[in-house]
């Protein structure tokens, strides 16, 4: 239930403003609040401003470091990792693709291993960021662990998002961000609002047994996609962005909820390609217009809604919202409202 | 023990001498034949030497080129792309990663797309023999459309897979191959090299299994530069990384065993917990000791198409 439409610029305004408030420095305080915008303005409000009260309340206690300088490490030609210094996780994210971006014009490809880093947001951001510049992204990103292995019950993974990105000649590039768990945070909010049970098999309890009420979920362990293929993916994750890159994995990375004495030490592997250095990006967007008009010519098993490509219906959103402004609901509204309150800060409605 | 068992030595020296047949000596004959005798070691026969006569007739008929010559289009200090040569896919496959691997060692990474070759069915050989060399791996793969979009009716996509694999401080690596579809086909089905699917498949989970569908076409299909919907044609996209670049290949092991670890940890019965490929390894050790037992149909084809060149078939007297 939206209870207000906040427009674009003045909620990142907001954002840049309590952050700063919040000992964030001013490139990074900018840099984060572009990306929980983008994240609200593509109806990912989930990954968006809702969060800011956590990260102002974490950078203002000093635990997330508002003020990072990223130590980076030259690898390899094509590869490079960064040290966090347990920075914003959005900025920490940007400045990587930015370089695996720079990486991948040099090279072909260009990946960026992230380590020390915090909760990063939406790993669509980041992959867009190479789409626009005609690349291919792709972004993983582990998290704090609240997913079982497939035939376990206590948590070992992170919901461990996988992103993807492919520019089209339109600019609305193809998005893929999907956790690699059952269920992310919004699904089980829509059954909270909806105050209906869930169906089994996203969530189990502390002894193994099925969850269906959705606000006991907080209390248990989420389960796998589709279990042993997703146990696969979400430890193709993990031991990208984790184990492989140097940083924290399974219970060496830490909540941003919970623990207040420790960084989150979040793990990022981000890959950029450079599509023309393979083949023409005349001959890339003709095949994938064929491929997209084949995808659009699906007769829909639904009448009334038409087959579409992955982030098609997240640049609809864009576009409205950045024309009417961004929804918020209740609880995000009064929320800002506190913290605009508590660091000076006017809300933009 | 009946003509159906035999040792896999045995099996892939048959089968390469088979192909000699046709292809003259080439070091590919022997690399098809072992790619397809190690998924019967693993115990996925689907993608195994049940394949064999299919592509035996495809190589005499020519419809498929063997011995194939993959060419270099493009090439950039990490990545590549070549072109397939009508070529088998487990020989291209082996010939991309093998490019990718080297890519790796110089520049950290290896990307390398190859389209214009027949679709393999599989991608774990590849990605575990980069593992065994201390790389990360990945594998992308596209097939003759058989599922429909998230919310479609018709076919538009394969049944695109991708593999991962990483090493252990075993000599078993972590090993993960899925298809994107729901469920997977039943391995009837995907004999020979042509699908003979025909009912249309759904994305697994929705749209996860859409999403990783259109991403596997993107980075296989089409960034190989492969031609949309031609039949046989198929394209792959093979990733490795330099594990030594970010860190020693031993602390990287030690890192996924306590990754393991904290696995086993998270149920009663740790023996209930595995990793990925964990069976398949079992079933090869096995296999390797026991033999491989065939499909008795699939061994009466290859002894006919022995006897058709005078050779004998290496086990006893078929059932």
């Amino acid at each position: 239930m939206t209870a207000v439409r906040a427009p674009q610029n003045t909620l990142r305004d907001f954002a840049v403003s309590v952050l700063q408030k919040a000992k964030v420095a001013p490139e990074q305080a900018e840099c984060t609040a572009d990306i929980l915008v983008w994240s609200d303005l593509i109806g990912r409000g989930s990954q968006g401003v809702w969060r800011l009260p956590i990260l102002c309340k974490r950078t203002g206690m000093g635990i997330l470091n508002g003020r990072c300088q990223p130590q980076w490490t030259r690898n390899a030609a094509a590869v490079e990792s960064v040290n966090g210094d347990n920075g914003l996780g959005h900025y920490v994210g940007h400045v990587a693709m930015a370089r695996a971006m720079e990486l991948a014009k040099k090279n072909g490809c260009g990946m960026v291993g992230v380590t020390h880093s915090n909760y990063y947001g939406a790993g669509a951001y980041y992959v867009q960021m190479a789409a626009q510049q005609e690349m291919i992204g792709l972004a993983f990103s582990n998290s704090f662990p609240k997913v079982a292995a497939h035939g376990g019950y206590k948590p070992v993974f992170g919901t461990n998002p996988m992103a993807f990105g492919a520019p089209s000649q339109d600019g609305h590039s193809l998005l893929v961000d999907m956790a690699t768990a059952q269920s992310a945070g919004s699904t089980v909010r829509k059954y909270q609002e909806a105050n209906k049970p869930m169906p089994e098999g996203i969530a189990v309890d502390a002894q193994g047994k099925p969850i269906t009420d959705p606000f006991e979920i907080e209390k248990g362990t989420i389960l796998p996609a589709g279990g042993a293929r997703g146990y696969g993916l979400a430890l193709l994750v993990e031991i990208l962005s984790g184990v492989l890159t140097g940083a924290g994995f399974s219970h060496h990375v830490k909540s941003l909820y919970k623990d207040f004495e420790h960084g989150g030490n979040n793990g990022n592997l981000l890959i950029a390609i450079d599509i023309k250095q393979f083949l023409p990006l005349q001959n890339y967007y003709q095949k994938l217009n064929t491929f997209l008009a084949l995808l659009h010519g699906s007769t829909p098993t639904d009448p009334e809604r038409k087959v579409l490509y992955p982030g098609e219906l997240r640049w609809e959103e864009h576009d409205h919202n950045q024309q009417h402004g961004i929804p918020l609901d209740k609880a995000t509204k009064e929320a800002l409202e506190k913290l605009g309150k508590e660091l000076e800060v006017r809300v933009p409605w | 023990m009946p003509g159906n068992t035999l040792a896999a030595d045995k099996l892939s020296a048959y089968l390469g001498t088979l192909l000699s047949k046709l292809a003259g000596d080439t070091p590919q004959n022997q690399t098809l034949a072992e790619t397809l005798v190690w998924h019967d070691l693993i115990g996925r026969p689907a993608q195994g030497v049940a394949r064999f006569q299919a592509l035996y007739h495809d190589i005499r008929e020519g419809r498929i080129t063997h011995p194939c010559q993959p060419a270099l289009i493009k090439k950039n200090h990490s990545g590549a792309r070549l072109d397939g040569d009508n070529g088998p896919g487990q020989t291209v496959a082996t010939q991309a990663m093998d490019q990718a691997m080297t890519l790796a060692r110089e520049a950290g990474m290896g990307l390398v797309t190859v389209g214009n070759s027949h679709d393999p069915g599989t991608a774990a050989y590849e990605v575990q023999r980069a593992a065994r060399q201390n790389l990360v791996a990945l594998a992308f793969g596209t097939s003759a459309p058989c599922m429909a979009a998230h919310g479609g009716s018709e076919p538009v996509l394969g049944e695109n897979r991708l593999a991962f694999a990483a090493p252990r401080s075993t000599d078993q690596p972590l090993l993960f191959e899925m298809l994107t579809t729901a469920p997977d086909p039943a391995p009837g089905l995907l004999k020979g090299t042509a699908p003979l699917i025909q009912t249309t498949l759904q994305p697994f989970a929705g749209a996860k299994g859409y999403c990783l569908a259109v991403m596997v076409e993107i980075l296989a299909g089409i960034l190989s530069g492969n031609a949309e919907g031609e039949s046989g044609d198929t394209g792959q996209c093979f990733v490795a990384i330099d594990i030594s670049r970010f860190m020693p290949a031993a602390e990287f092991q030690d890192r996924m065993e306590e990754l393991y670890g904290f696995i086993k940890a998270s149920g009663d019965d740790p023996s209930s917990l595995h990793l990925p490929g964990e069976a398949r390894w079992q079933l090869l050790a096995q296999h390797q000791q026991q033999g491989i037992t065939l499909d008795p149909g699939t061994a009466r084809e290859l002894a006919a198409l022995g006897q058709e060149h005078g050779l004998t078939w290496p086990a006893g007297d078929l059932p």
